[in-house]
């Protein structure tokens, strides 16, 4: 052993300097080479910038065309001029974009769909989700069986899609979604506005698990939906905590004069999270009626309720001021009056502001 | 006699050896897990525009902490970089953690501040807040004046004043890039349900060209020193960390730039006042948590995400600051031995944990014995010379691997450095390293133990130069 280790070392330490020696090479040859890449991008980024500006200040949709017969070899660039282009221009200039996508690289990207390589298949998705203007809906389809990442990626691009086909296609996928990627689907459903309503309305009455019914009733609040009014309220009894603290948001979101005694029912949850939102609510339906429960919540024990509590005051305007005034003064709960203090220092400060 | 303790120095001397060959297969190991992993990260996100999360309903809403302490120097460049970061909602927290300079003077002259009553909910204990201040002006920016009662404990305040469910730990003489927030709150929105903490990368901003508290131009510091450090945050963030995210056993969110669920960490009690390496020690306990809870979760880090931090350019102070993170790195370690070979943790408790403990801990130890043992075998004339030089060749010349895959991990994720040959200097620096650095390094790191036995809590002072623009003027 102790005579095979001196050959050893030496060996590993040839080995080691040959195989720095050729990393540095690398390193520096591999900078050099995308220095020439960069500035042979660059200098084609020009020229295919200004031709598809080009084609956007044209009448015709020959124009684009042409770029896109043009510049058909030249995915990479071409790809990323129109990606840009997509974050500065609108309307008409957009649908040239999509011309020349279709033209130059659509039947790629589609062919990419299918790629065995999962990253190939995420950018084909992403793209076609940015730049198609009608995508292979098959594809996307065969997608939302496909690994999490380009499952979302393709429920992104369908719901982009205005038909009714593709928003059913992704309330599909939703429900056979597992937990962990849902919260994922109400960012991207939020993209989709008021279409989703009919879809939501279905899911809400399949009863869907808690985690599912809890993302639906505060997708309904964030759009939002008030016509699900109805739906929405038929939960606020429901024996999870989490889903009625959502209904309750969802309710103060709606601003439906009907939601009062519902609103005025939740602030007298046994949990204290429900009793915040409700509280939050009242405020904002600016219903003067609310502001006995409003200062019953300022004190309460549980900071929160009584945060919001303060809010809902200062959502009464000139009501709920005189009523932060008034507590504020009293000694009897520090907590309260201290809250209060705080709710009028920053009213004046929004003024100032 | 002789003979027992020459038998005993030679197993010590076989034992040196197979620690050399271990440590450098665990380093190659998490270079060549970090390679894949940022080859993935890049092909992952192309396409994907950061903005979008500007559209996103449920974007979640960021507190940024920066706990201050005598940064008066680069207070408000830092406060100003952080204002004009890209995020829908944010608030900034600045906490003047009992400051002996300008501190709060330089942030209430210059953001017009007014003190507040603000009340808010003490939800972890900390030393006494003086007062709460806003601007009329700058509705995102508060800033709480406390009692000193180091990092920890200002962070902890600022988690108490923070109305959001995320927050950011930063370091206030810090800087982020414009769109960093955007980037490393991806996975919180990508898997919310299971992300927990995210890190980014920290780089070094000496050197570099700073204008309205953002990095304008990427440059090479003038002073050796700094020089040194980018190479080692190279090989820790790109290389160290990444390659351990992978194994989804990340130890160390920087507190120079990490996000969290605000939550969790105040289900476990905040920051721990009484450590010093309160970044390590915060991620560590949220693992512990959450294995013993048995909830699904991820600590992740993302090589995209820049924050740029001054590197200190004398040895009193870096030895200062290194002998801070190696006591903390002793305490926390100390205090969770029983995640050791423990396979309840999982990878932290079979992999990380060890390997922080073997390599990282008890390295500078193991390496300086290794310096006596050469002296002794010098000494005794027991020494092979024409072995021990290709030994020490070999060991050179495996920093320098080692460094120049952190080169190469830096050329592919994010290509800061714009001149050839500002990468050539860095190699260069990755043999100069192995000559006095770090040999200094290992005594600076075993004073550590000695200042540990000897009860010194100290945080150290750091000099501050702050953010100035003909600082990185050539």
């Amino acid at each position: 052993m102790s005579s095979l280790l001196p050959i050893l070392v030496s060996h590993a330490l040839v080995f080691m300097l040959l195989f720095s020696i050729a990393l540095f090479g690398f390193i520096i040859a591999r900078r050099l080479v995308l220095k020439r890449q960069d500035a042979v991008f660059e200098s084609r980024y020009l020229q295919i910038e200004q031709d598809v500006l080009r084609a956007i200040s044209a009448a015709e949709d020959s124009a684009a065309v042409e770029v896109a017969e043009r510049y058909r070899s030249r995915r990479k660039i071409l790809t990323q001029v129109l990606i840009d282009f997509l974050d500065l221009i609108g309307g008409r200039g957009q649908a040239v974009l999509k011309v020349i996508f279709d033209c130059a690289l659509r039947e790629r990207c589609l062919k990419d769909l299918r790629s065995p390589f999962l990253a190939r298949r995420l950018q084909a998705t992403r793209l076609a989700g940015l730049l198609t203007s009608a995508p292979e809906k098959a594809l996307l389809v065969g997608l939302l069986q496909d690994k999490p990442i380009i499952r979302l990626a393709a429920v992104n691009t369908l719901v982009q899609f205005p038909d009714e086909g593709s928003l059913a296609l992704v309330f599909q996928a939703f429900e056979q979604e597992s937990c962990p990627n849902i919260h994922t689907y109400t960012n991207i459903l939020y993209g989709a506005g008021e279409r989703i309503e009919p879809y939501v309305q279905a899911c809400l009455k399949k009863g869907p698990p808690v985690e599912k019914l809890t993302l639906l009733i505060e997708l309904a609040g964030v759009v939002p939906l008030p016509a699900l009014y109805r739906e929405v309220a038929a939960c606020a009894d429901h024996p999870e905590k989490e889903v009625r603290i959502k209904v309750a948001k969802a309710l103060s979101k709606f601003l439906i004069p009907e939601s009062y005694e519902l609103l005025e029912k939740m602030s007298g949850d046994p949990e204290w999270e429900v009793q915040a939102q409700a509280l939050k609510g009242l405020g904002k339906l600016k219903n003067p009626a609310a502001l006995v429960i409003l200062t019953r919540g300022l004190f309460s024990p549980v900071w929160h309720v009584r945060y919001n509590a303060r809010e809902g005051l200062l959502n009464l305007g000139s009501l709920g001021i005189r009523r932060l005034e008034e507590i504020s003064r009293q000694k009897a709960d520090k907590f309260a009056s201290d809250m209060a203090s705080m709710a009028l220092e920053d009213f004046s400060y929004s003024r100032l502001g | 006699m002789k003979n027992v303790l020459d038998i005993l120095f030679h197993l010590v001397s076989n034992a040196i050896l197979v620690y050399f060959l271990l440590i450098n297969s665990f380093y190659f190991l998490f270079v060549v897990l970090s390679l894949i992993g940022i080859f993935r990260y890049h092909r992952m996100t192309s396409y994907v525009r950061m903005k979008e999360i500007f559209s996103l309903p449920l974007a979640k809403p960021i507190s940024i902490i920066a706990p201050a302490y005598n940064e008066g120097a680069g207070i408000l460049e830092s406060v100003r970089s952080l204002l004009a970061l890209e995020y829908p909602l944010y608030e900034v927290i600045v906490v003047n953690d009992g400051s002996t300079d300008a501190t709060l003077a330089k942030l209430i002259d210059e953001f017009e501040l007014k003190k507040t009553n603000r009340v808010f909910r003490k939800s972890i204990d900390t030393a006494p807040v003086r007062g709460i201040y806003i601007s009329p002006h700058e509705p995102r920016l508060v800033v709480v004046d406390k009692v000193n009662g180091r990092k920890a404990d200002a962070l902890n305040a600022g988690l108490n004043i923070a109305r959001y469910p995320l927050f950011c730990a930063i370091d206030a003489d810090s800087i982020l890039d414009r769109d960093a927030l955007l980037k490393v709150v991806r996975p919180f929105h990508e898997d919310p349900e299971r992300t927990v903490g995210v890190g980014g990368v920290v780089r070094i901003s000496n050197g570099c060209v700073v204008t309205n508290g953002q990095v304008l131009r990427v440059g090479m510091p003038r002073n050796t020193l700094a020089r040194f450090q980018i190479l080692e945050y190279l090989r820790a963030f790109l290389g160290g960390r990444m390659g351990m995210s992978m194994l989804n056993c990340l130890l160390i969110i920087s507190g120079a730039f990490g996000i969290f669920r605000k939550d969790v960490a105040i289900r476990i009690g905040g920051y721990r006042k009484a450590t010093i390496g309160e970044d390590m020690d915060l991620v560590i306990r949220l693992r512990r948590h959450l294995h013993e809870q048995k909830v699904p979760y991820r600590i992740t880090f993302i090589p995209d995400p820049i924050c740029w931090t001054e590197a200190p350019e004398n040895f009193k102070v870096l030895s200062r600051q290194r002998n801070r993170w190696h006591r903390g790195l002793v305490e926390v370690l100390s205090r969770n031995l029983k995640m050791m070979f423990n396979p309840r943790y999982g990878m932290t408790g079979m992999v990380a944990m060890p390997f922080y403990l073997i390599f990282e801990m008890l390295g500078p130890v193991i390496e300086l014995f290794g310096y006596f043992l050469f002296g002794y075998y010098v000494a005794t004339g027991q020494i092979n010379f024409p072995f021990t030089i290709n030994f020490f060749l070999l060991a050179i010349v495996y920093g320098m691997l080692l460094s120049l895959t952190a080169i190469l991990l830096e050329e592919y994720s994010l290509q800061r450095y714009p001149r050839l040959a500002d990468v050539v200097v860095i190699a260069a620096y990755g043999i100069l390293e192995n000559l006095v650095y770090r040999q200094w390094l290992t005594f600076v790191r075993v004073k550590a133990y000695w200042d540990l036995v000897r009860g010194n809590k100290e945080w150290g002072v750091m000099e501050r130069k702050g953010f100035a623009p003909e600082r990185g003027k050539p």
